[in-house]
């Protein structure tokens, strides 16, 4: 297990085996979003309450999905980079980071934007929208710390600390959160649940959400590849390739 | 648990030297608070209403102007390292440092609090539960304030910093604490917001100091 | 051979071993697969010019900070394995003189003895006598030099019943008088088979007893 983990881990080799996932996720990427967004866009029904504004939840719910499963990854790898010290784990930390607070902003954003139809305002504090909006702030936390240091592995040490505490406190402030928009709501808003969804609606919202797995597995990939290449710039191996390049 | 009581005994014969570098964010408290109905109104339903949120946030935010104290003097003059240094669990360190923080900070809190809720005109009938909630909460507020001070305090710039990785997850404490209160005013149970905060804070108390202990390893490295 | 009587060996003699250790600063590399090893009765002096990595090297070896790569062991276990034993036995003054200046002189030799209790039953008087600061016992430490202040960090060298010493600078702002008292505490520790690492601009003056230097 632990040479396993040191192989597959060691900047050099990761460099290697990556390469091909990144090209071949790309290709899936791509196709699972042309297949999803068509489904979803165009050939979908028509919402018999909403029109055709519900549309929008094939791209934010899986952006709501992917920004605690980005969350996740995050910490997981924080506990790799912190118990075995792999270096690429904690290059792992940063970019999801930055990856997983951008899939937050687009589903906040993405939430706005259907909220205005929907409840005529842009922002109404609803449980799922307060609970994206304080993960928000907390990867904004995790980017600050880890850009802070000088030195990137104490950084992403220090934001693998940061995540790992944020991971038990997440359904803390999860439930606390819905808890508290329940006493708070009034009746009038609107719930969202819908116990069942139709097929059509609900295959191309299961694609996208696989499709946005994918994405985010190529965007980690082809980002941890390059700044690997930074980080270890004055090693053979990487001078090496430089020079096949050029 | 000879450490513990050492390094206790240590730290409050500190703060008590320094009691009015302490006194600081207990004045910031006091002011903060009576900011609000100059800026809002001086109402009397809204500020009651309003009592309890205010009370809690401006809580939240002295504790954390307070929080620098737990380490960084220690860390600027080498003490830290020296305390770092000692043979026995670190754990005993780090829940004697923040202990005493609560007992210098905390405590004088809940002591301010309900006098300054009396300017916002907060129902006395509920004054008891916005002790208990003090007395609950501000433990944790101490305990999760200690991993962001922990985690920035290599950094020149880390008390501002460590109050954005904090205030997020105060979250919680924010809103069980000010819901708990608004029940007791509206005179429903309260009990089980008691045994959530209550259960929040042995949880915090038996995890957080592992999660300083390796924040500490991270500044010293 | 008992497991007993090779214990006691041990204990007598002591050894301090490091290998191939490595440390980085930011992405440069300050020393690469050093190698030392120091036993009872031994001085090691470090040398080397600003920047070299001895302030990291001493850190490492107690244990504050961990080399990127390498082990150092102590009687042929792990440090990092063995830390709260091998904190027993170590005493590390650094560059911060770790004295609180809201306390005074007594009240700062009290938390030593306190937190590095020691077999000998000398008083805070005593203690005070031998930096020299006896008549400033209730003198604030915020209003003491800082050759004062130095002394007072080096308080615990004179109450010490730790085997390793790790002193960095011991003789920065000190006055020629109180160097001459640190390097006869130094040489009688030595004398009593205990080990010191020790990094200095200066000179040093240990006596007869054993001691090689260290350059970086």
């Amino acid at each position: 297990m632990m040479q396993f983990i040191h192989k597959y881990g060691s900047p050099k080799y990761f460099y290697q085996w990556s390469k091909g996932w990144q090209r071949w996720l790309t290709v899936i990427t791509l196709l699972l979003l042309g297949y999803g967004l068509y489904q979803g866009l165009f050939v979908a029904p028509t919402d018999y309450q909403q029109g055709e504004s519900y549309r929008i939840i094939f791209i934010h719910v899986p952006a709501a999905w992917m920004s605690m499963f980005v969350y996740m990854s995050m910490a997981v790898s924080g506990i790799v980079a912190l118990v075995w010290r792999i270096k690429v784990a904690e290059i792992v930390i940063g970019e999801c980071a930055v990856i997983g607070a951008s899939f937050t902003a687009l589903a906040l954003i993405t939430g706005m934007l259907w909220g205005k139809p929907m409840w005529g305002t842009y922002w109404v504090w609803d449980a799922r929208l307060t609970s994206e909006l304080v993960l928000l702030f907390l990867y904004f936390g995790v980017i600050a710390l880890h850009s802070a240091f000088e030195n990137p592995r104490t950084g992403a040490r220090a934001a693998a600390i940061l995540a790992i505490v944020g991971i038990i406190n997440i359904p803390i402030i999860k439930y606390s959160v819905e808890w508290w928009s329940t006493l708070h709501q009034p009746a009038t808003v609107a719930k969202f649940d819908k116990p069942s969804m139709h097929m059509s609606m609900l295959i191309p919202l299961l694609v996208m959400a696989f499709a946005f797995k994918t994405y985010f597995l190529a965007l980690l990939f082809s980002r941890t590849r390059s700044e690997v290449l930074a980080r270890e710039k004055n090693t053979s191996w990487v001078k090496e390739i430089m020079e096949q390049e050029s | 648990m000879q450490l513990f009581y050492s390094i206790l005994y240590r730290d409050l014969m500190l703060a008590i030297r320094r009691r009015r570098e302490l006194a600081n964010p207990l004045v910031f408290f006091v002011i903060v608070v009576s900011l609000f109905p100059l800026g809002v109104s001086p109402d009397q339903d809204l500020l009651s209403k309003m009592a309890p949120g205010v009370i809690w946030v401006t809580a939240l935010l002295a504790t954390l102007m307070s929080m620098d104290a737990m380490f960084r003097s220690d860390y600027d003059d080498g003490s830290l390292e020296q305390l770092l240094l000692l043979p026995g669990p670190k754990i005993l360190l780090i829940g004697a440092k923040i202990t005493a923080h609560w007992l210098s900070i905390g405590l004088p809190l809940i002591v301010l609090a309900p006098i300054m809720s009396l300017l916002l005109y907060f129902p006395t009938h509920a004054m008891g539960s916005l002790i208990i909630t003090l007395l609950i909460s501000t433990p944790i507020l101490s305990l999760l304030g200690s991993v962001g001070i922990a985690l920035t305090l290599s950094l020149r710039s880390g008390g501002i910093l460590s109050s954005l990785l904090i205030l997020p997850f105060y979250i919680p404490v924010l809103i069980f604490s000010t819901m708990a209160i608004n029940a007791s005013v509206n005179s429903l149970p309260v009990s089980g917001y008691y045994a959530l905060l209550g259960a929040f804070l042995i949880v915090s108390a038996l995890l957080i100091p592992f999660a300083v202990v390796a924040a500490l390893k991270v500044s010293y490295n | 051979m008992s497991a007993i009587h090779q214990q006691s060996v041990i204990q007598d003699n002591c050894q301090l071993v490091a290998k191939t250790l490595t440390c980085e600063r930011g992405s440069r590399i300050l020393f690469e697969n050093l190698e030392f090893s120091l036993s009872s009765g031994q001085a090691m002096i470090i040398q080397g010019s600003n920047g070299a990595g001895k302030t990291s090297l001493l850190r490492i070896i107690t244990g504050l900070s961990q080399p990127v790569g390498g082990i150092i062991s102590w009687n042929q276990q792990n440090i990092e394995k063995i830390a709260e034993e091998f904190q027993k036995q170590l005493l590390y003054i650094g560059h911060l003189a770790a004295v609180k200046t809201e306390l005074t002189v007594r009240e700062n030799l009290q938390l030593l003895k306190r937190f590095w209790p020691s077999d000998t039953e000398g008083s805070i008087a005593d203690l005070a006598d031998s930096i020299g600061l006896h008549q400033r016992l209730s003198v604030s430490c915020s209003r003491l030099s800082a050759g004062q202040l130095r002394r007072v960090s080096l308080a615990r060298l004179f109450i010490s019943t730790q085997k390793l010493w790790i002193l960095d600078e011991p003789l920065m702002a000190l006055d020629v008088d109180f160097i001459g008292v640190v390097e006869k505490c130094l040489q009688n520790h030595l004398k009593s088979r205990g080990m010191a690492i020790l990094t200095t601009h200066r000179g040093i003056d240990l006596g007869e007893q054993a001691s090689f230097i260290f350059d970086l």
